[in-house]
């Protein structure tokens, strides 16, 4: 019965209601956020799978040991296969060279197969041709005269055309194989004669399933692998795409880090006022008979009581609000919404509990100790705000919360002991800020005046909100930048006309007619490269088998050919990072690296390395490093030699080149003219990253409006925490004649100043750590983010500046006489 | 019975301790009113916390009906004042959220008691606020607030009553119903009063009174 008049006096003062909303918005942010950014990550991992069209592939020169495959059921793996191989395609008794993927039942695992029967009409399948049947590249149709239904050879066999193949999940992985794609059922191949012992045959062996098996498959696996298997990777398939989901998520993990430390402070805060401002209550049940056990029985009985449903109802509604949203965003990408884990709602039960544990159990267990003599002495309060034993406890509490959140303890920390050493730190740049501003010889009005003197006289509680806003405006703008400076970055990797064709193959006797014809088209091509076809054999005249293990050649990327070339001026986009780039007679016996080749088998500038190229070996000096964009959709090469040691060896040319929508039709008229030249078109896999950024650029707005949700409570929480004491003075004003509009106006002056300075601090703030993120965690070109300097300022005068004119509405609201007898 | 025996209480100032009450020797009997006058800063209203049992003596001891209660923990004076003493304070201390009926059950509530509704508007009715039941405290007057206090300091049914100048925020009338009011219902109740005040004709109204001087205690 207590408990209930108790709940009933908490919930009208209000602090109840404060400290709940807190609690609500932790548990809600937390849970929304962590759902929405499971669901997100899914999206994202999921479009990355389909560029390999499963989770996990196994890349084979030969057909491998079936009893491997028997392994990956045992780990309750799907699995896909398909073969690679170049053959000859008849079509009215005239050849094609074709590159064939024979696919099985299985294939794609991820992603779909786009395909086209009736003109003009696009479909999707999740399998690809039946047995007899094939698909072929749509470039073939207007080139050879096709049309579905049609009957074709490839090898041996006859086979009905069945659709226009327009897209693979999976076609970055074999853009350069030679030829246009013809997809075919994998039980065809034999039929055809055309794999026969010798063939350059590429076998793919696709997985699926959970993470944990997968890995585990994998790990099982990879030491049987021979010489000619490897895992292909996302990291080596696609590199933008598996960038743009590496720094996502690590925004994403920033994010959900920045939004837990802010409601967590706002939580703590409020804690913190809800047992100040029931102190006296506290004194006065004591002086009633009531026990410190009791007392704290109590309060927990009655923050439980509200807190179990506050709980349920913000995980309900979080689920609710992600689920509108993300269906919203799947909707208009037309994706299928994935399925939610039980994680994000163990998350926000979690969140709420160790909030309560951390943050406001140690203020309630201060209120016992209230002594009952305070009804007595007549005095406000003794209480110590945030005492060492509870702040200890709010930066264990952080910590446990960021830990089940990041999943490293090393993170976590370094966030959080940083962050709170941050606020130390501002403590005194925001003193000897406010101590500047009320020195400062302003016009004053009678309203700028008093807000001047309020802030003489709260000059230390300004100084700790001033501190607490700089750094969640800090964290704001930061995340603005951060935005501003990823989406900057893949927007430079992927400009509107980066080029959307490779045309590869390009013989010498082609070239100067090609390159006329691209001019009379109007097609501006980048350099055309000669492509040279040679194996790293030795490094300073020792073997590289002999020095570096098998894995580690792969992930150099030299077990296998590589694409030699030279260059007369240094290629767009490469960075000399060592020696110096040399041209012409210069060139001659040098070799100039990729960097992250050279570090991997510590290269330096000035080694002999050897090449064999057909059965000769070239030997070169290094006189340069080079950094590369992988994913400029430019030629780029490893190893550019000098000209005078390829120009003996034959040699094709590669280039790309950008063609707009409607300059499409006019590929075929290349195709045809040059029919040894190969014409690869990239526009799906671009299409497929841009859809990415996309993504990421919705879902950053939301973590933005999240983020802003956050701050917000925490502005809030300490308005209305430092507001308290003003009623009083501001009840005395009143009653001395001053009007509404005066406390009110110098109210909002007040914390309008307080806000634009938290805001410098803030821009302060945000540019040191976006250039600690520039240099050591997104590894961009340090840079001063100008734009971004205004914005904290004008953010936190009116966030600030509203806050405490509505909160000083209210106190001005009520009469002085109430406040008085108060 | 209260019986105090070479009751000394000193407050840290700094390195140095004050003395606020030295060598106290006292009994009050059951039923007794009794006013301890003093001036202010005198140390009367420490005595008064210390008789409730709000606080500790420094030394010297502190019984009430056998029981030693300056020996007690927090908690058990906690239990003893629920159970013996009721309060009366010079600011009223109603929990300002509450209403007065409210208020007056909370006590009743503590107490385990079942019929909280209808002896809490029985006692406000004692006191002449049947029409004031849903009223806040801010919704009061001084004297009614006070009257509040007053039914919810009966409502526990006390032993002893303490009461730290009852009369201090109110106006000489609304002051003197207030006496009235409480003197009649320390009558009706057989209670042991004892009051704090530094108004003379306040307690001239007890059968004894006693003066705080430089922490000493005397008889007037």
């Amino acid at each position: 019965m207590l408990l209930k008049s108790l709940l009933r006096a908490d919930w009208r003062s209000g602090d109840l209601r404060l400290l709940l909303a807190a609690l609500f918005l932790s548990v809600f942010v937390v849970t929304a956020f962590s759902a929405f950014s499971e669901r997100l990550q899914i999206l994202l991992v999921g479009q990355g799978q389909q560029f390999l069209a499963a989770d996990q592939v196994l890349s084979s020169t030969k057909a491998v040991d079936e009893a491997w495959l028997d392994q990956a059921d045992d780990f309750d793996l799907q699995q896909a296969r398909y073969l690679l191989f170049q053959s000859m395609l008849y079509v009215h008794d005239e050849p094609k060279l074709i590159s064939v993927k024979a696919v099985d039942d299985g294939y794609p695992l991820r992603g779909q197969l786009q395909y086209r029967v009736q003109p003009g009409l696009t479909e999707s399948a999740a399998h690809g041709p039946q047995v007899g049947e094939v698909w072929v590249d749509a470039r073939l149709f207007e080139l050879l005269d096709l049309t579905i239904g049609e009957q074709v050879a490839i090898g041996d066999a006859d086979f009905i055309v069945a659709a226009e193949l327009i897209a693979e999940p999976d076609r970055g992985l074999s853009l350069f194989s030679l030829g246009p794609r013809v997809l075919m059922h994998h039980q065809d191949v034999a039929k055809t004669q055309a794999v026969q012992l010798g063939s350059r045959v590429h076998y793919r062996y696709l997985f699926a399933g959970n993470p944990q098996q997968l890995a585990e498959f994998r790990e099982q696996l990879t030491p049987l692998l021979g010489d000619s298997q490897r895992w292909m990777d996302l990291d080596q398939s696609q590199p933008t795409a598996a960038g743009i989901i590496d720094n996502a998520q690590l925004v994403f993990k920033l994010a959900s880090s920045i939004i837990i430390i802010l409601a967590s402070i706002a939580l703590a805060m409020a804690s913190q006022r809800f047992s100040q401002r029931h102190q006296h209550q506290v004194a006065i049940l004591k002086t009633l008979g009531l026990t410190s056990q009791a007392i704290s029985k109590l309060y927990i009985q009655l923050l439980l009581l509200c807190a179990i449903p506050t709980v349920l109802i913000a995980v309900l509604l979080a689920w609710l609000a992600q689920t509108l949203v993300l269906q919203a965003i799947a909707d208009h990408l037309a994706l299928a919404l994935p399925e939610l884990s039980f994680m994000p709602f163990v998350l926000g039960i979690l969140t709420a509990l160790i909030s309560l544990a951390a943050f406001t159990m140690p203020a309630l267990w201060q209120l016992k100790s209230t002594s009952a003599l305070l009804i007595l002495q007549n005095t406000q309060s003794a209480f110590r705000q945030f005492s060492l034993k509870s702040m200890v406890l709010l930066f264990l509490g952080l910590l446990l919360l960021l830990r089940l959140y990041s999943q490293t303890w090393l993170f976590s920390v370094l966030l959080l002991t940083g962050l709170a050493a941050l606020v130390l730190v501002l403590l005194l740049p925001s003193q000897a800020l406010l101590k500047r501003l009320i020195r400062l010889p302003l016009p004053l009005t009678a309203r700028s005046g008093m807000a001047l003197s309020n802030i003489r006289r709260h000059l230390h509680v300004h100084a700790i909100q001033l501190a607490i806003f700089s750094l969640s405006l800090g964290l704001f703008v930061l995340m603005l930048a951060v935005q501003h400076q990823l989406f900057a970055q893949w927007q430079k990797q992927m400009p509107e006309q980066a080029p959307n064709y490779f045309l590869i193959n390009v013989s010498p006797q082609a070239l100067p007619e090609i390159q006329q014809w691209m001019a009379d088209s109007s097609i501006k091509a980048e350099t055309f490269y000669p492509m040279i076809q040679g194996r790293l054999s030795k490094i300073n005249d020792k073997p590289v088998q002999d020095h570096y293990s098998r894995d580690e050649l792969q992930k150099a990327g030299v077990n296998r050919e590589l694409n030699l070339s030279w260059s007369d001026s240094l290629p767009e986009g490469n960075t000399v990072t060592q020696g110096m780039w040399l041209s012409g007679k210069a060139m001659d016996n040098k070799v100039s690296v990729e960097a992250k080749l050279a570090e991997a088998l510590n290269i330096q500038v000035g080694d002999r390395l050897s090449f064999t190229i057909e059965t000769r070996e070239v030997i070169a000096v290094v006189s340069s490093l080079r950094e590369l964009t992988w994913d400029s959709m430019r030629p780029n090469f490893f190893v550019l030699l000098g000209k005078q040691q390829l120009a003996d060896f034959p040699t094709t040319y590669i280039t790309s080149f950008w063609l707009a929508e409607a300059q499409k039709n006019q590929v075929s008229s290349l195709v045809k003219q040059w029919p040894t030249a190969i014409l690869i078109d990239l526009d799906t896999v671009i299409r497929q990253i841009r859809q990415m950024v996309d993504y990421v650029g919705l879902a950053f707005q939301l973590v933005l409006f999240f983020v802003i949700l956050a701050s917000l409570m925490v502005l809030m929480i300490t308005v209305q925490a430092s507001l308290a004491e003003r009623r009083n003075e501001n009840a005395i004003l009143r009653a001395l004649g001053a009007e509404k509009r005066l406390i009110t106006g110098s109210l909002l002056i007040e914390f309008t100043l307080v806000g634009a300075l938290s805001g410098v601090l803030a821009s302060v703030i945000a540019q040191v750590v976006l250039l600690v993120l520039q240099a050591f965690v997104l590894h961009m070109p340090l840079q001063l983010q100008m734009g971004l300097w205004p914005i904290a300022p004008i953010l936190g005068a009116l966030l600030v500046g509203f806050a405490g004119f509505y909160s000083a509405r209210q106190v001005t609201q009520v009469s002085p006489l109430v406040l008085l007898r108060q | 019975m209260i019986k105090v025996q070479d009751l000394c209480h000193y407050l840290p100032y700094g390195d140095e301790q004050i003395t606020i009450l030295e060598n106290l020797n006292l009994s009050i009997q059951d039923g007794e009113t009794i006013a301890i006058t003093g001036s202010s800063g005198s140390g009367k209203t420490t005595l008064l916390g210390l008789l409730a049992g709000l606080d500790v003596p420094s030394s010297g001891s502190i019984t009430i009906d056998g029981q030693l209660i300056s020996a007690m923990d927090e908690d058990q004076r906690a239990v003893f004042r629920a159970n013996n003493i009721g309060f009366v304070f010079q600011s009223f201390h109603l929990l300002p959220s509450l209403t007065a009926v409210e208020n007056v059950r909370m006590v009743l509530e503590l107490k385990g008691n079942k019929d909280s509704q209808a002896l809490a508007e029985h006692y406000l009715e004692q006191v002449g606020l049947l029409h004031r039941l849903q009223h806040f405290p801010g919704q009061l007057s001084g004297g009614e607030q006070q009257r509040v206090a007053i039914a919810r300091a009966f409502a526990s049914q006390p032993k002893y009553l303490m009461a730290d100048e009852p009369t201090g925020n109110l106006d000489e009338n609304t002051g003197d119903r207030i006496i009235e009011l409480l003197f009649d219902l320390n009558r009706q109740h057989q209670t042991s009063l004892i009051l704090v005040t530094h108004e003379r004709r306040l307690a001239s109204l007890c059968q004894r009174q006693l003066r705080v001087f430089q922490g000493k205690l005397r008889e007037v």
